[in-house]
């Protein structure tokens, strides 16, 4: 059965208040998840092939699950959504698209790059709150994440 | 005794009479030495000295048969002169009779040949003649004055030599020959004095009598002018497509960048609200949630502007639209507020046009949802949607839409509150209000946007109203629309 280790959540968001709310929605909801952060689509690659400042496997656990913001500098979300489906050992971490951009062609991309779900982010607190419970009731709760089936 | 028959003057006759007859000699003497010396000879011949003498009647027998063989010659020739200086003279008459033809045609072509001249080189348009090689042959007045070369620089010389491409100068005359025509064919021209012009050519082949090629005739026009008018309008092209970009990116900035501070302001105002809970009072909450709803419209506003910025950045192209069809799928979306206000809705038969679906339902929806919601509080609100062909001589679009075009009018007629007409203009003015947000909801951007979007598909939009007397809103759209639209940001 499951090690029980605490799962790794990383969220590339270049907004530290975006950061703050998810976090702060997190801590809210009771979710017991190893949050870690990296601010643009090269530092989210570098950290999962570990390289540059995350050579050292402490500082980069593999995560269970990416959320991945689209608007971002050096290179955005879908360049970024692209780089991880096209890498073998990269491409079975399910991301999350977690951004302001509703529009149609965001949508679309996404979901055609291998994206597992797209959320908007939500103005108010408390729908902040009411989504994270049901991302984090659905992947930690309910969905099997690759990672404890290679444990088991 | 028989007369001999001559006539009294025939030559010779008297003198015959008078001599003496019969003797050898005598006949001799009357004919022509060289026979007397042949009948002397072939009597010699046969030993014969002296002829007998000859019967006088027999004697002037054979020599009237000799007169008349004389005569007749004589007379003979005499005709045949006749008759030579007869066909002489009518030759002479026709001559004659031919040369003032000549002289009239050759007056009339040195008139058309001045003529010619004059209107050659009178004509602004440089007019080259050449040899089928493209030797030219003639040029006019404007040829040396476009060319700065005078005439005799440039007959004899070989046409494609004057282009900064000879080659494609000398395809041109090949394919006049070939083609029998040439229209437009555009070249550089070098001029005397070093400069280019640029310059279409047009010509024509020269065919002789049999059809046969036996030159060119050909325009070759100054189109700098309208090259320029080209680049000019080639410039304001990239500057509107430009500024369109521009304005796109705009409206991209507008709904990120300007949407996510709004977004902070809503979650954090929201967050402080949870955490203070009942640690705040009425008042203070009050502030927040005005706060909030500051946030709020102005998120609405800033979704607007992007709506209204994508009606011509986000532009679909044109296709058949079914009016009606477009009217069942707003009232199925209005369902609800039509029932809310206790409204009916009467839809008469709409026409099909051409035009961008979704603006279509933008247009109607927002004339139906201002029907419905500016009704008077004691009375529920009716609004009759119905159309009509307008008949062409009323048109008065300013010159908008096309000849040949049909335009309908559709109209949305309401019972509701209506509108000092004074205000006509700024109801169609983006953001512009004429009551108060707590009468009744909305950004002032439903009827700006029905008129930026009626207005890119070549038609208008007015209204007709009294206050308390309803207003009937009117759109006047064309059946078709031009196969290129004009972008104006």
């Amino acid at each position: 059965m499951n090690i029980h280790r605490t799962p790794v959540v990383l969220m590339a968001e270049d907004d530290l208040e975006d950061r703050l709310l998810l976090k702060e929605a997190l801590d809210e909801c009771e979710f017991n998840q190893d949050l870690r952060f990296v601010g643009d689509g090269e530092e989210l690659l570098d950290y999962l092939r570990r390289q540059g400042k995350y050579r050292s496997p402490h500082s980069s656990p593999q995560p269970s699950l990416i959320l991945l913001d689209l608007k971002m500098p050096k290179k955005d979300g879908l360049e970024a959504l692209k780089d991880i489906k096209e890498d073998l050992h990269l491409k079975c971490i399910p991301i999350v698209i977690l951004t302001t951009s509703s529009s149609e062609d965001d949508v679309y991309s996404s979901y055609a790059l291998g994206a597992s779900s797209y959320l908007v982010k939500p103005g108010q607190f408390r729908l902040w709150i009411k989504l994270v419970k049901v991302v984090g009731t659905y992947w930690f709760e309910h969905a099997t994440l690759p990672l404890d089936a290679q444990i088991t | 005794m028989r007369k001999i028959k001559t006539n009294n003057d025939t030559k010779g006759y008297r003198e015959l009479k008078s001599r003496p007859k019969t003797t050898r000699e005598a006949l001799l003497g009357r004919l022509p030495p060289r026979t007397a010396q042949h009948i002397r000879h072939a009597h010699i011949l046969k030993g014969i000295r002296e002829i007998p003498r000859v019967g006088w009647e027999d004697w002037e027998l054979a020599v009237a048969a000799t007169l008349r063989s004389l005569e007749k010659q004589r007379y003979d020739k005499a005709n045949r002169y006749y008759h030579a200086v007869q066909r002489i003279e009518v030759l002479l008459a026709a001559v004659r009779r031919r040369s003032a033809e000549l002289e009239a045609t050759a007056a009339e072509l040195e008139r058309t040949g001045v003529y010619l001249q004059t209107l050659m080189d009178t004509m602004v348009d440089v007019l080259v003649t050449t040899d089928t090689e493209g030797t030219i042959t003639d040029v006019n007045r404007a040829t040396e004055l476009l060319s700065g070369y005078n005439h005799t620089e440039l007959i004899g010389q070989p046409f494609h030599q004057f282009f900064t491409d000879p080659e494609r100068a000398r395809a041109g005359i090949a394919r006049v020959v070939t083609h029998s025509a040439i229209a437009d064919y555009q070249l550089i021209l070098i001029t005397k004095g070093g400069w280019q012009v640029p310059v279409g050519y047009n010509a024509t082949v020269l065919l002789d009598l049999y059809g046969r090629p036996i030159g060119v005739v050909g325009n070759v026009r100054n189109i700098t002018e309208r090259k320029q008018a080209e680049e000019v309008l080639r410039r304001q092209t990239e500057e509107l497509q430009r500024s369109n970009a521009e304005l796109e990116q705009f409206a991209y900035v507008a709904s990120h960048d300007l949407r996510e501070p709004l977004r902070k302001i809503q979650a954090f105002s929201d967050r402080l609200q949870l955490t203070m809970g009942s640690k705040i009072d009425e008042r203070e909450r009050d502030y927040l949630e005005r706060m909030r709803g500051a946030a709020e419209r102005m998120q609405t506003l800033i979704n607007d502007l992007l709506a209204f910025s994508r009606i011509t950045t986000r532009a679909q192209p044109f296709v058949q639209v079914d009016l009606n069809q477009v009217m069942r799928e707003v009232l199925s979306d209005l369902e609800v507020s039509v029932e809310q206000t206790g409204g009916r809705v009467e839809v008469g038969n709409l026409p099909t046009i051409e035009a961008e679906p979704t603006q279509m339902r933008q247009v109607l929806q927002n004339l139906l949802s201002n029907g419905l919601k500016f009704h008077r509080p004691e009375e529920p609100p009716l609004v009759r949607i119905y159309s009509s062909l307008l008949p062409a001589p009323s048109l008065n679009l300013d010159g908008r839409g096309a000849l040949g075009n049909e335009f309908y009018q559709i109209l949305v007629q309401d019972n509701g509150i209506g509108f000092e007409e004074q205000y006509l203009d700024r109801i169609f003015t983006l953001f512009q209000r004429l009551h108060g947000r707590e009468d009744y909801e909305g950004t002032g951007m439903g009827l700006a946007l029905c008129r930026k979007i009626v207005e890119r598909h070549a038609g208008h939009i007015t209204a007709k109203s009294k206050p308390g007397k309803g207003s009937t809103f009117i759109v006047t759209l064309p059946s078709r629309q031009p196969a290129v639209e004009v972008q104006v940001a």
